[in-house]
């Protein structure tokens, strides 16, 4: 899968958001039990050409927007299945779940930084050797590994000038956390 | 003994998993896609319990499907299971009569003391 990659160190914002994305990532496969790690530097060559199932899903906010995107392999999805209480693996469903998961728990942080964002549904497909199109801002690839599979995510961010975190923060419900009324 | 719940989500997953949680103690569960896979279910149901509902979903979001309800005068209890937990959206759906907001991912043995406590087995 070739990749392109815009280099985030120009941008605090994005800084800002792209560490977050590292931290959810591993919080989420956390919460079923299944420890992943960060692995250094984005893969300049690519996840391989390897069937994948990429799932990406849009997101918008005020002087923001762009689009994140999950990659995994189907060894990845039945393990991520099998934590969920082992049920027959949909690949792309449970790819598209996860993303769905993975830019929540981003999106919480992000109302809490000031940058509140609207998600848009998952958009899925798989095949060998996908091609993702070059992003209109900045983004940058992230490679994750767990036991016997990896994952790639990607976070793409175009800023509008001027774009400013809000200054009035909000504590948004965490994952997991419950509230009856 | 046992009672009726309406599962709706788009993702598979998260349906199978709620549904598994709930069967095991013995709920019958109707499984719905969306909003309007969800109403038309309904409409030929009449003695659901409890409702387990995602909030983005295509065709018809769980806020969406609270203002249908809502408007329909149903009492059936809703309970939100989201990725979602922005403070407005919380406050959106306490006002259209939800019962409960669970941030996913969700320990199934929560869901079935939610749904013993909302919708008891035998009610």
């Amino acid at each position: 899968m070739p990749v392109n990659s815009t280099p985030p160190n120009r941008n605090p914002d994005f800084e800002l958001m792209d560490g977050h994305l590292t931290n959810v990532a591993i919080e989420l496969f956390a919460a079923y039990d299944v420890p992943i790690e960060h692995c250094p530097g984005p893969a300049e060559g690519g996840l391989g050409q390897e069937t994948y199932c990429m799932s990406s899903i849009g997101y918008v906010g005020q002087g923001v927007k762009g689009v994140l995107i999950l990659a995994a392999t189907r060894a990845a999805a039945e393990a991520w299945t099998t934590a969920a209480g082992g049920m027959e693996c949909d690949l792309v469903d449970t790819v598209g779940e996860f993303s769905n998961m993975l830019l929540g728990r981003l999106k919480g942080r992000l109302l809490r930084e000031g940058i509140p964002i609207s998600l848009a549904t998952p958009m899925t497909v798989v095949g060998a050797g996908l091609r993702v199109s070059v992003p209109p801002g900045i983004s940058n690839w992230h490679l994750f590994e767990g036991p016997g599979w990896h994952l790639g995510a990607r976070l793409d961010a175009a800023f509008e000038p001027g774009f400013q975190r809000h200054q009035s923060h909000v504590d948004p419900a965490e994952a997991g956390d419950a509230i009856f009324f | 003994m046992t009672a009726r719940v309406m599962v709706i989500d788009d993702s598979m997953l998260v349906r199978r998993q709620v549904s598994a949680a709930l069967k095991a103690p013995g709920y019958l569960v109707t499984e719905a896609v969306d909003g309007v896979d969800a109403l038309e279910k309904l409409s030929g149901l009449t003695d659901m319990k409890l409702i387990v509902c995602d909030v983005n979903m295509p065709r018809m979001n769980g806020i969406e499907l609270l203002e249908r309800l809502s408007a329909q005068g149903s009492v059936v209890p809703v309970v939100m299971l989201t990725t979602e937990g922005q403070p407005e959206l919380i406050q959106r759906a306490r006002s259209l009569g939800a019962k409960g907001w669970i941030v996913k991912p969700f320990k199934p043995e929560f869901l079935v003391a939610t749904a013993a406590k909302l919708a008891p087995l035998g009610s």
